[in-house]
């Protein structure tokens, strides 16, 4: 075991104790279970998403058999209009994973810009994008998303997800200009900079690849983000993208809970729950790799003694 | 809307808005016995509780020329000189008036007061009362909510009062009369801005007074100055607000609510099944009718032809069951609901029917010029028949409607696509002409048919396309249409069969020209429960109608119910 040094989320330099042994690398990582459990849970809905509404001919189709149970002939009832919730909830993955990716693309795209270039430049840019990201964090989400919602006329999938990611990016641009402040002021930064390296190779090559277990959690998480966001803004009728939560809103708006029609609305909520669980396993084991102290030990015996108390 | 549009939750406010629902919920606890059975209060003490659709907290505001004001403002504490009832077409009944004669070829109006008629704090009422309230009208314009064109009003005597106008007003005689609440002079002549005063401590004529008012609920009590002897038989009438239709569901479900109106899906197995003797609704059909209305200004549907194409390829009774949870009923061609106006359509059009039948629509767009291109669609100098409905946002009815009508239509080689809008977008849109076809409702009240038919076809009411129409959105324009409802303007009302052979030319050319495209009558569905309150309107006895959203109607019910045992 040896002591080593480590900038935790908040950028502070904390004393940790490693067993040189464990210590994980990214291939260590694909054997732990939380990792494989999540990774299985999200490909899954991808591929769902991704395939399966080339299989499914009409979704929208409407027909006389109003609130069916699940049977052969409906795998999972149909809607009060006749829709067969089977096909609403595998087009709709589509509608959902397309704002989670485009969210999270856009907001871990910004944050970076805004995190890390403010963080290496520093001085006035620090302090300007700083601030920008501050009075952004500050800024009360889901409200300013209704608000934007409304005022836009259309809404695609793309731009519901486009206005979420401007809404979510400020939280994650913090964490990473804090973890910038900590890996620009080593030894190697320093010689590059020394030696005559541009800023833009010195952030590419030096500085994100430290970054880069950090970034993936964001990115996971702001994911995770855009699609509970979407699904809460379609729930309250601002949606209109396709999406699970367009499907609750109408469970919603035709009395199914009421009603006892339980195959409309549980589906899709236990899609979101189940796709959220999987995203969030992801981010846990990605997180231990950022912080070895959140680390379970397999067992007992395994466990170091002094681990987490510096 | 079968359902209060917006009633949503806005994230974040939930919590609070929980903490005010349970603190509701106790007091209603402590107010109502529990469950279903009969209230133990005494008869003559007890309390009709009612929600109207408020999801917000109360804020006291009892002015009757505020748009904000609280429910039963208008009827229950102030009242207007005559009262007409929306549930049956020229049922005309005094209130503050007895009688009234027009002079001047109608640009005076002449009412007789009810004698002995006192104010709320044991002052009496005057004709002094009635002129100051329509001069109010004409000296702060702000307070002239239904734009009326009062030029003076004088009291000749202690009854009677001269109301005169700058034209010829026997079409707005439901507007002057039935829509203007009389004020008393002693309060409101020291009121600075009548449109804006909260009027927190109202003193009317109405058969109700306010007792109290909390962000959660308000209560009015019986006044006992009442000029209707032996009204209003009730103790008192509680308003309670819930944030959402389910909330209050349940409320009623419990036996907490005894008068409300609304949207139930399956309602005789949510409802009526749970207390067959006492859990009555109404479903009260002849407040709108929702269409299709088309841009008449432009392509494609300037074309009569297409417009009918497109009504026969819509099947109607699928989409009232599967859209509207059966409750709709289906519309006439004439644009009016019936059994409302039935007096007022033409004989040969009271039974007429838009058909259903997907070969005929494709016939009449052939017949057209149109021809079925490779890819299913109809289409006419290389342009495919295609258009885009505006809807508004979260209204799921419609949406559900226009999901059905897309398929309708494709079966007939007509494309249809949906946007879905914010309301103040749509709003907009509808006012400039901004769409190919939007979906809204037609609506209007009156004794007769004349002002639903203004609103809806008169030239003057719409604007060319760019420009705010007030109402017409669809740019309807004919000159035959135009002179009749002028013709009717300088027709005494009285004069009913005058008036009716001017909208039979009406309805002839709306009949043959089909301008929009009626989808269904409206549905509004009103719950009340006869365990503890009988006397409620009911399609045989409709002496009001049953809604417990506005006067004057709230009131005229409210006075008339009758506490059991």
């Amino acid at each position: 075991m040896t002591i080593e040094t480590q900038a935790d989320v908040t950028g502070e330099t904390v004393p940790v104790v490693v067993p040189r042994t464990r210590r994980p690398g990214w291939r260590g990582l694909l054997r732990s279970g939380k990792l494989r459990a999540g990774l299985g849970i999200v490909l899954f809905f991808a591929l769902a998403g991704l395939i399966g509404p080339l299989f499914v001919h009409d979704p929208e189709r409407v027909s006389d058999d109003q609130l069916f149970g699940p049977s052969a002939a409906h795998l999972l009832g149909t809607t009060n209009t006749g829709q067969d919730v089977f096909k609403l909830l595998v087009v709709s993955s589509r509608g959902s994973l397309t704002v989670g990716l485009v969210t999270g693309v856009l907001a871990t795209l910004i944050s970076i810009v805004i995190g890390v270039v403010g963080a290496y430049v520093g001085n006035r840019w620090d302090e300007g994008l700083s601030l920008f990201s501050n009075v952004f964090l500050v800024l009360p989400g889901l409200p300013l998303v209704i608000l934007v919602t409304d005022y836009l006329g259309s809404r695609g999938a793309a731009m519901i997800a486009v206005i979420i990611a401007l809404t979510s990016w400020a939280g994650p641009a913090r964490v990473l200009r804090a973890q910038t402040m900590s890996v620009r002021g080593r030894d190697y930064v320093d010689a590059a900079r020394v030696s005559g390296e541009p800023a833009w190779r010195i952030i590419g090559f030096e500085v994100l690849p430290n970054l880069l277990p950090i970034i993936a959690a964001q990115f996971i998480f702001a994911v995770l983000g855009g699609i509970l966001t979407e699904a809460a803004l379609a729930f309250l009728g601002l949606g209109g993208s396709g999406s699970w939560g367009t499907m609750l809103y109408f469970a919603q708006n035709a009395q199914a809970l009421s009603l006892g029609a339980w195959w409309w609305f549980v589906p899709p909520g236990l899609c979101i729950a189940v796709l959220g669980a999987g995203l969030a396993l992801i981010n846990f084991s990605l997180d231990e790799l950022i912080n070895p102290r959140l680390r379970v030990p397999r067992d007992k015996a395994n466990r170091p003694a002094t681990a987490g108390t510096p | 809307m079968a359902n209060f549009p917006g009633v949503t939750v806005m994230g974040g406010r939930v919590s609070r808005r929980l903490l005010a629902l349970g603190a509701a919920g106790i007091l209603l606890g402590s107010t109502v016995a529990c469950g279903g059975g009969k209230s133990s209060t005494a008869a003559a003490d007890r309390i009709l509780n009612v929600f109207s659709g408020a999801n917000t907290g109360f804020v006291a505001n009892f002015n009757p020329f505020s748009q904000n004001s609280l429910v039963g403002t208008d009827s229950m504490l102030y009242e207007a000189l005559m009262y007409f009832n929306g549930g049956k077409a020229d049922d005309v009944q005094p209130q503050l008036a007895t009688a009234y004669t027009f002079g001047d070829s109608g640009k005076s109006l002449t009412f007789t007061l009810r004698d002995g008629v006192k104010w709320s704090d044991g002052q009496p009422f005057s004709a002094q009362d009635v002129a100051f309230t329509f001069n109010l009208l004409k000296d702060n314009t702000k307070t002239n909510l239904q734009g009326l064109p009062v030029t003076g009003a004088t009291a000749t005597d202690q009854t009677h009062v001269t109301v005169t106008f700058s034209q010829p007003v026997y079409t707005r005689l439901m507007l002057i009369a039935g829509r203007t609440w009389i004020v008393p002079e002693h309060i409101w002549s020291k009121v600075t801005d009548a449109s804006a005063y909260t009027n927190d401590k109202p003193v009317g004529t109405g058969p109700f007074v306010v007792k109290s008012v909390s962000p959660q609920s308000y209560l009015y009590a019986r006044n006992p100055h009442y000029w209707d002897a032996g009204k209003p038989k009730i103790a008192g009438i509680r308003f309670h607000q819930y944030n959402g239709n389910d909330s209050a569901i349940a409320a009623l479900a419990a036996g907490q609510l005894d008068w409300t109106g609304l949207f139930i899906a399956d309602i005789d197995k949510q409802y009526v099944a749970k207390d067959s003797k006492d859990n009555k609704y109404l479903n009260e059909s002849q407040l709108y009718v929702t269409n299709l209305i088309p841009n008449l200004a432009k392509a494609p549907f300037n074309d009569p032809a297409v417009r009918k194409a497109v009504s026969l390829a819509i099947d109607r009774d699928q989409l009232i069951k599967l859209a509207f949870s059966g409750y709709g009923k289906p519309a006439s061609p004439v644009e009016l609901p019936r059994p409302l106006y039935d007096d007022y359509i033409k004989p040969e059009y009271q039974n007429l029917t838009l058909p259903y039948n997907q070969q005929q629509a494709e016939q009449t767009l052939q017949q057209a010029g149109y021809t079925k291109g490779a890819d299913g669609f109809y289409a006419k100098g290389g342009k495919r028949l295609s258009f885009t409905v505006k809807v508004v946002q979260g209204y799921s009815d419609y949406i559900s409607a226009l999901q059905i009508m897309t398929q309708e239509l494709k079966s007939a080689g007509i494309e249809l696509k949906t946007q879905q809008e914010s309301f103040t977008a749509f709003s907009t849109d509808q006012q400039t002409g901004n769409f190919d076809v939007i979906i809204t409702n037609l609506y209007a009240d009156g004794p007769n048919p004349y002002s639903w038919y203004e609103r809806a076809f008169a030239g003057w009411t719409t604007k060319p396309l760019g420009q705010e129409a007030g109402s017409n959105y669809g740019r309807f324009r004919d000159s035959t249409v135009d002179q009749a409802l002028t013709a009717i303007q300088a027709l005494p009302p009285d004069q009913k069969d005058a008036i009716k052979a001017q909208l039979f030319k009406a309805e002839d050319v709306i009949v043959a020209q089909q301008p929009y495209i009626p989808i269904q009558q409206s549905s509004a569905l009103i719950e009340y429960r006869t365990n503890n309150f009988t006397n409620f309107p009911t399609e045989q006895n409709h002496y009001a109608l049953a809604t417990p959203f506005n006067g004057p109607d709230i009131g005229i019910v409210a006075k008339n119910l009758e506490p059991v045992g």
